[in-house]
Formats: structure tokens, sequence, C-alpha cells
């Protein structure tokens, strides 16, 4: 599935969950959803899973979904044993498997992208729900389980890197706003507002 | 003891404990630190309803779910060594400076000289001692340093300048804290 149908069918899904994005599904939720209860992790690429179990952790009786990228993981591979130990019930980590970092501006490899096996090291980190997920009607259909509790729950998404805009010398990229370097802060405080009431 | 020994001494894990929840704190996160070992095992001594400690692989982790906790309501403190400041430097940016996130950390002096415990830790003949103040300094992110059980009131302090300027703060344990 591509990354879109991925964010569309989890947003559908979302009702009153958090939704914890990085890097690709930004994007994605903040177009599809932009008033949900949203907080991004950007930039500081491997935090989400934190961010999104510490947040857990405080609302448990709220779903909390971390829309992760595979890269990002990577960063902070050991945030599963963190989650598995902490064992917050109402936490889904969705890991957006596309192989690439900068999806759709460079697609530049993940580390042995080919090999990995992401379940597995959910599994091997403690997760006793973890699945791999390959289409957005497989998603949709597991959507409502997912999201009922009975976490951690780990899904690897398998993920179709877009390539339609990639960055050349005839599509440069653009230097990025202020509000990149502030909207995560920006967010954080909107949201402990609104879960606040 | 007498007061004034126990003045004299740095503060103990109960001590320290009882300062925490005097400030309000739900969780403590933590990558474990050796200097701040008897606060870990006081801790661990907490009835059912006391502070919950989460246990962090990363210091990374350790600042980005404090910062995850704030935006769920919660207070926590953040208990590393000087080494988790200098491992998890961009996450306490990103989602501590950048974010205007209050982290309050209890920092210990891990690998403090006793030759020189009576000087500034700044003159300490070992990097991971001496280069703290200053990062701390060029981060714009305000320490209290604790050597002695009188100091203990610097916790309370640290937690409303955190609120106050919306922003991480330390507390610095300069050495190893005592068992009783």
């Amino acid at each position: 599935m591509k990354s879109a149908e991925a964010c569309e069918t989890i947003v559908k899904h979302r009702a009153r969950a958090v939704l914890v994005c990085t890097m690709t599904s930004i994007k994605w939720v903040y177009q599809l959803d932009p008033k949900g209860l949203n907080a991004c992790c950007v930039p500081l690429m491997g935090g989400a899973s934190a961010l999104g179990l510490g947040i857990a952790i405080a609302q448990p009786d709220r779903t909390v979904a971390v829309l992760d990228g595979d890269g990002s993981l990577l960063m902070q591979l050991a945030s599963l044993v963190t989650t598995v130990e902490a064992a917050p019930r109402n936490f889904v980590h969705f890991v957006f498997n596309n192989g690439v970092w900068f999806e759709n501006l460079a697609n530049l490899p993940v580390p042995a992208a080919k090999h990995l096996d992401y379940v597995g090291l959910a599994r091997g980190a403690g997760y006793q729900f973890a699945v791999r997920i390959a289409t957005a009607a497989a998603l949709d259909a597991a959507m409502p389980e997912l999201l009922s509790g009975g976490g951690p729950r780990f899904v690897e998404l398998v993920i179709e890197p877009e390539s339609t805009a990639l960055w050349s010398s005839g599509n440069l990229q653009a230097n990025l706003p202020d509000f990149h370097f502030s909207r995560m802060g920006a967010d954080a405080h909107r949201l402990r507002e609104a879960l606040a009431n | 003891m007498n007061a004034i020994q126990t003045e004299s001494r740095p503060p103990n894990g109960a001590e320290v404990v009882r300062a925490l929840s005097r400030c309000g704190v739900n969780y403590v996160v933590t990558v474990p630190d050796w200097v701040q070992i008897p606060l870990h095992r006081a801790l661990e001594a907490q009835p059912a309803d006391g502070i919950r400690v989460l246990n962090c692989c990363t210091e990374d982790e350790a600042f980005t779910m404090a910062a995850g906790l704030y935006i769920g309501g919660k207070r926590s403190a953040v208990v590393i060594q000087n080494q988790g400041v200098y491992a998890g430097l961009n996450a306490l940016r990103g989602a501590g400076l950048d974010a205007g996130i209050p982290i309050v950390m209890l920092i210990g002096q891990f690998g403090r000289e006793v030759a020189n415990f009576d000087a500034s830790p700044r003159l300490s003949s070992r990097r991971v001692v001496n280069i703290l103040e200053p990062l701390l300094e060029m981060l714009d992110i305000p320490f209290w340093n604790i050597e002695r059980t009188d100091q203990i009131g610097s916790i309370a302090k640290a937690f409303d300048a955190a609120e106050q300027r919306q922003s991480p703060v330390a507390v610095v344990m300069e050495r190893n804290m005592a068992w009783d």
C-alpha cells in the first residue's frame, strides 16, 4: 500500500485516538485531519515512539497510536524494549516500512531494508502482538481490533514508496520554513490543553 | 546523627523521594545513574501508589517520554547521569528546548574525583565531569548543584523554574548520594 492509503485508513478509524506522527505520516495526517488530536515529532527523527509512549502512560483511557518510519524506528530501536517494559494497553506502534529515508524526496535506502524483519524485532523485544499488514484493505479490516486496547500492539505496514517528485537538478529541495522547527512544540501544548479538557 | 552532620552529607534516597513527592512528581523516567543509586533503591521501596518508575534503554527515550508525559498532563523527573545528557542531547534539544517543554533532570556527576570535592566541578581533571556545567550554560539550561542535604530545596526551585520558563532545567547531584 502507499503511505497516503495507510494514513487515510488510520485516520478513518481513529475516533478519539491521539496520533503521534513523524516523517511521511505528518504530511498525510495533517492534511486529512488537521484538527484531530495530533502530535508531531519533528525535527526529531526517532523520537515518536517514546513521545507516544509517554502520552499513552499519562492518558491510559485514550488510545495512542504512533505512526513511525522504519528509519526512525531504527534510530531508537531500543524503544521497542522500553515499550514492552512499560506495557501500556492503549498503545499501538505502526511502522511504515517503505525501505527509504525521505520518501518521495530522495528515497535513500534504509540499511538492510530488504532483510529486516520488523515483526521479528518486535516479538524479540517481547511484544505479544506484532503483525505485518501489506494492503489498505487488510489494514481497514484490522483497525477496529488494533484500536480496541489489549496492547501494546506493533504493526508493520508494508509500504510502496512514492517516487514521483524526487529532488534533482530540475526539482530542487525548498529551504525548510521556521514552522518546521516550531510545530512540535505548538502541537504539544495544543494537545496538552485538549487532553486536559 | 545530629543536624549538622545531616546537613553536611549528601541527601539520601528517601529524602529525594520526599522532595519529588512534594513537587507533585508522578513519574521518574530513568536510565539508572551510579551516583543516585540510593534514590533508585528508595523508589523501589515505595508503596504501590508512590512515584512510578519508567525504565528506559536510552536517554533519548527518557527525554522524549518525559515530554509525552507532560503532554498527557503528568509531571516527571528524568534521573540520569552526566553521560546521559551527552548521549541524549538531540532529544533534549528537540523535545525540551525547541518544543518548550519543562523537563526536569536530576543528573549525577558520575566520575567526579574526591580531590575535586571542595572545588568547582569545572576544575575536575575528568572531562566527563568538567564539561557538564559549561554545556548546560551553553544550552541556556539553568541548574542547581546539590552537595548536601540542606540544598535539597533546590529540587522545588528547579520545578518552579521549569514551569515558569517552559524549558528544561537541571539539578546536579555532585556526589554519591548517602545510603542512610
